[in-house]
């Protein structure tokens, strides 16, 4: 019982800090500008926030398990180049959708085989497959962008179901069936229990290699899912469409406290870091700051709360020694 | 003793890499690669920045960590020192793109040793400032037209024809040589990357030899940096491009184990010359350049194989 409440607290100790931060830059935002309160851009920045909330389960996964998925970016470009190009040779869209997944598969199965088969370093591992997915990326589209013109596509990204952007739906739905995986189902508790400690697990008799490989599956076809809704919203597939997406993503889900000693935090973190993200991007745009900064200053907010974190971090374990050694 | 015979096995492995990749392009294009025009533009006119970043690039990795700022860095010290050196004040642009690099180098290595930051995590985010940093400083307006004393750094020759900018380079290797394989320094670097807990334990300062290292890199971006202003004669925040990528491939492909604690900067400049004459090559057979960053990310997957064969080859003999 008293293990229970623990992987709770473990999951939800993070929580409130980061909804404080979110809801200040929220009021803050209001009051500095009329325009930001108003249900038009309320729902924008609720959409710009779906995709990335979605490539962020990818790395909430990956990161729970002490390791990381750099390749995101490149496979969620990938997938939307490639099923562009199915399209553009008469495949019907569902197939194309298929066959962008599919991509996302292989890039997960090709990570999780390197890092937890051959027991590769995790970071070298998915940077070079990220370059190797955005090389790709590039010789699929042939360097430009390509055009969608697919009704189902423009639904997926733009269509709505009672009033409510059908993207917005999926997004919820997604991110309820995965808050249930995580904290119902075994495959949960032991992606928890391979980030806690990964030499317990396998004393336990859980297959961390099989599990890892898992991980990176899904992380990657939940890129390539982002992927293909994002070329449904905009209505085309760019192959740089994602350069961005493996940072913010990353810096989403630290910033919701998911820490890289894995094994705590989890996917209620990473949909208020996501929110913080793109209220903040959103806001600084409506408040007349000009693009070039706000990368700066979005770069310096989740340097600011990695230090932060690492420095809370190392208190917490400095305290935990002091109890050991005082009793 | 055992293991310096195989440490040379495995760089004469990697040497025999490059002819092979050498042999494959000459004998796919004689007339184009094997030609002493473009064996000379290669090494002599491409390969200093290369060769720059990738021994940087390598000394993080020997210490266990990674540098993914250095071409950011090196962007935002040539825009913040264009104009002084534009204005022909040498000496100030030299000091204000050597204290970017100083500067950068010290908030990397305080982010990774005493905040204890992942390296790569660390130097993600100073990449992400600088970067952003130095498009707002720019803000599209860009420096051109050095005065030509400024741009002899590059194009001159002092050395029987060798371009400056080649003498430097080889300076610059030679000085990091002796630095990390003929010092105590060195030593220390070596031990912090291979067991950072009992190199602490033995008394070396691993904390601060590991600052010293990004501290260097910062140094040898700025000055790819002022060679790059003085050969493109521009200062672009563009120029960053490729080339993390390119030194990540060439100090792995070159050798250096990203365990940390193995590799030297002589296999750096094999790796850095692999990557090199891998691109070239791609170019002279007309191979779009859309695939140069997957076969580069190939490289990568193919090298930490290599060093997993080469390592289990020393074990099962030793």
């Amino acid at each position: 019982m008293k293990h229970v409440l623990d992987l709770k607290r473990k999951r939800t100790e993070h929580l409130p800090g980061i909804l404080i931060g979110t809801i200040v830059l929220f009021i803050f935002f209001s009051i500095a500008e009329t325009k930001f309160l108003t249900p038009y851009n309320l729902i924008l920045i609720l959409r710009n926030s779906c995709i990335l909330m979605i490539a962020g389960i990818g790395m909430t996964l990956a990161i729970l398990i002490s390791q990381i998925d750099l390749s995101i970016g490149s496979v969620l470009s990938l997938s939307g180049v490639m099923a562009a190009v199915c399209m553009q040779h008469g495949m019907p869209a569902g197939i194309a959708i298929l066959v962008g997944l599919l991509v996302g598969g292989v890039f997960g199965i090709c990570n999780g085989v390197l890092i937890a088969v051959f027991k590769f370093d995790y970071w070298i591992v998915t940077f070079a497959t990220m370059s190797v997915g955005s090389g790709l990326a590039l010789v699929a589209s042939d360097g430009s962008t390509i055009k969608i013109e697919n009704r189902f596509m423009d639904w997926l990204g733009n269509g709505k179901i009672f009033g409510i952007y059908f993207l917005v739906i999926f997004t919820i739905l997604l991110m309820g069936l995965m808050l249930f995986v995580l904290r119902r189902t075994k495959l949960g508790y032991i992606i928890y229990s391979i980030g806690g400690s990964e030499q317990v697990s396998k004393t336990c008799g859980i297959q961390v290699t099989a599990f890892r490989i898992i991980v990176y599956v899904l992380s990657g076809v939940f890129a390539a899912i982002a992927g293909i809704l994002i070329s449904g919203m905009t209505n085309s597939a760019s192959p740089i469409v994602g350069a961005e997406y493996s940072f913010n993503a990353m810096a989403a889900v630290i910033i919701g406290g998911t820490s890289f000693d894995g094994g705590k935090g989890g996917l209620w973190g990473t949909i208020l870091g996501t929110l913080l993200l793109r209220i903040l991007s959103n806001g600084l745009n409506m408040i007349g700051i000009p693009a070039i900064w706000q990368k700066v200053i979005i770069g310096i907010v989740i340097v600011f709360i990695l230090v932060a974190e690492a420095l809370g971090e190392r208190k917490k374990k400095i305290d935990g020694l002091r109890r050991v050694y005082s009793k | 003793m055992k293991k310096n015979i195989f440490d040379q096995l495995d760089m004469l492995s990697r040497i025999v890499l490059l002819m092979l990749i050498i042999g494959l392009f000459t004998f796919l294009n004689p007339g184009g690669f094997f030609t002493q025009d473009n064996l000379s533009a290669v090494i002599f006119q491409q390969a200093p920045f290369t060769i720059l970043m990738s021994l940087g690039m390598s000394l993080a990795i020997i210490t266990k960590g990674i540098d993914k700022s250095m071409a950011s860095v090196m962007v935002l010290s040539t825009i913040l020192s264009a104009e002084s050196f534009k204005n022909g004040n040498f000496a100030a642009g030299l000091v204000i793109a050597l204290a970017v690099g100083v500067g950068c180098g010290v908030f990397n290595g305080v982010l990774i040793t005493r905040v204890g930051i992942q390296p790569f995590i660390a130097t993600y985010g100073v990449d992400f400032v600088t970067l952003g940093l130095a498009y707002v400083i720019c803000n599209g307006q860009y420096v051109y037209e050095f005065p030509s004393s400024f741009r002899w750094i590059a194009n001159g020759t002092v050395f029987f024809g060798v371009p400056n900018i080649a003498v430097f380079t080889v300076l610059i290797f030679f000085v990091l040589y002796i630095l990390t394989r003929k010092t105590i320094w060195g030593r220390g670097m070596y031990s912090a990357g291979m067991n950072a807990k009992a190199a602490n334990l033995s008394g070396i300062r691993t904390g601060r030899i590991i600052t010293q290292v990004y501290i260097i890199n910062g140094l040898l971006a700025a000055t790819a940096g002022i060679f790059y202003m003085a050969r493109l004669n521009a200062a672009d925040p563009g120029i960053g491009g490729t080339l993390t990528l390119d030194s990540i491939a060439a100090s792995l492909v070159g050798g250096n184990s990203f365990g940390g604690g193995k590799g030297s900067v002589s296999n750096t400049i094999i790796g850095a010359l692999i990557i090199l004459f891998i691109r070239n090559g791609m170019n002279i057979m007309n191979i779009s350049i859309n695939w140069q960053s997957a076969v580069i990310g190939m490289i990568i997957i193919f090298s930490i194989f290599y060093e997993m064969v080469i390592s289990r080859m020393i074990k099962m003999k030793g």
